[in-house]
């Protein structure tokens, strides 16, 4: 299934994967009314069987892995994951450290392994990342608004 | 006869597709009571429960007695809805005993829900259930006793009572008393404790998803619509008189919105109640209200 269901109403889920609580601040304030995130059919549940998209923040420590991935499985497909913040992205200041298993790209392999799909993944990163750029990926990530960075990567002489 | 079968069909038709559609409206008016601009459009909540529609089902291991429930429950509440006269008199309206007829699905309704939102077993969930079942034990009781009232006042157990009912403090308190059961019935705040902490949220839907969560949440929609539909029918059925059945057919359903923004309104302004002072509250409503009722009936005014 394509994103197009989902561009008038996106439900999400706001998951901490063992985050600092910046993130999670700045989600909560792209949820107040100043921001409205209901212009765009966007609404907080607090069910991830419920939700589309779930709002990941934190670099995953070890001992939240088993919820994560069972949060995960909940959420029906298709799914999404906005990454949000430099942690989720890809670890942060923790990406090698024991504890933790490194943003959401290792996340994903270990999805795989335990047969669990991610329809698409959406980078915010920022530490923390701000309320304006946690929406801006909600829009990138529905077509609303066209993603600037792309795959290549050009090297300067 | 043909005249009020067509208007019959086409309102019925009208009647299940605009319950999301008003709280679509109320989402807007909310947004607006909090200086926001809300959902880009009305149509809101439709949007939502078609998405619904296309989600994955995920279910828990007691997965089928929910779908199932789900199932009898909105054919239930679309049944009630028929037995619902849509601002006139019709064949199934007219009947000896609609009334009663109605107010045992209203009730089973009730009962379905409960029955429903216990299947998941998830702990949260039940204790919602349970605070749910809590609330509706009490205003179901005086939902009944509002109805019985009405029909002894009418002298009929059918709606076709209500169209030769005269108005008298009587009949605007058994409104008062069917219309706070309406509105707590529906599930408004602040009688919607079976959401009421944290760990509750979404309560008594924490484990529906998909075409599940959206088959629970029109029925809810819908059930809503049918209490606010009896308030709209005691208002517009007496008009029936005078300006006759088309004109009626035609406000009838912005009565009911107009019913639906008051709620609206009224739950925005008001605070979550607690648990245990909830029922307490509701006697401190009913009960003077009921006295109210039978004494007004008894002294004829």
């Amino acid at each position: 299934m394509r994103v197009n269901p989902l561009k008038k109403s996106i439900w999400v889920f706001h998951l901490n994967t063992g985050s600092c609580n910046a993130c999670d601040i700045e989600i909560l304030d792209a949820l107040t009314p100043y921001f409205d995130v209901e212009r765009f059919g966007i609404k907080l549940v607090a069910s991830p069987r419920h939700a589309d998209l779930v709002l990941l923040t934190g670099p995953i420590t070890r001992k939240t892995l088993p919820k994560v991935i069972n949060a995960l499985r909940a959420v029906p497909r298709p799914r999404y994951i906005l990454a949000i913040g430099a942690c989720a992205v890809g670890g942060g200041i923790w990406y090698d450290t024991y504890s933790v298993i490194g943003g959401v790209e290792e996340l994903k392999k270990m999805l795989e392994e335990n047969g669990i799909e991610i329809d698409k993944i959406v980078y915010v990163p920022g530490c923390p990342a701000r309320p304006e750029a946690i929406i801006y990926g909600v829009a990138v990530l529905l077509g609303l608004v066209e993603q600037k960075v792309h795959g290549e990567v050009k090297i300067a002489e | 006869m043909w005249l009020a079968i067509s208007l019959y069909i086409v309102l019925i038709l009208v009647f299940l597709l605009i319950p999301p559609l008003y709280d679509g409206i109320e989402r807007k008016i909310r947004a607006k009571l909090h200086s926001r601009i809300g959902p880009p459009t009305p149509l809101q909540t439709w949007y939502d429960i078609l998405k619904l529609f296309k989600k994955e089902l995920v279910i828990t291991d007691t997965g089928l007695a929910s779908v199932l429930l789900s199932g009898l429950l909105m054919a239930t509440v679309i049944i009630t809805a028929f037995t619902l006269p849509l601002g006139f008199s019709t064949p199934i309206t007219s009947n000896g005993s609609s009334l009663v007829l109605f107010t045992i699905l209203l009730i089973g309704c009730q009962l379905l829900w409960v029955s429903l939102t216990l299947t998941p077993g998830n702990p949260y969930a039940t204790i919602g259930v349970f605070r749910e079942a809590l609330i509706g034990m009490i205003n179901e009781f005086f939902l009944v006793m509002g109805l019985v009232a009405l029909m002894f006042y009418t002298g009929s157990s059918s709606f076709d009572g209500i169209i030769r009912a005269r108005p008298s403090l009587t009949y605007l308190l058994i409104f008062a008393l069917i219309a706070v059961s309406a509105f707590i019935g529906s599930g408004r705040i602040p009688y919607d404790i079976a959401e009421a902490e944290p760990e509750l949220a979404s309560g008594v839907l924490i484990e529906f998803s998909g075409p599940l969560l959206g088959i629970t949440l029109y029925s809810h929609y819908l059930k809503r619509a049918i209490l606010y539909g009896l308030l709209a029918d005691m208002i517009v059925l007496p008009l029936t008189r005078i300006i006759g059945i088309v004109a009626s057919a035609l406000i009838y359903p912005v009565v009911v919105l107009a019913i639906w923004i008051v709620f609206a309104v009224i739950s925005v302004m008001l605070g979550r109640t607690r648990v245990d002072i909830a029922p307490r509250s509701m006697l401190k409503i009913y009960i003077p209200l009921t006295i109210a009722m039978l004494i007004a009936w008894l002294v004829g005014v």
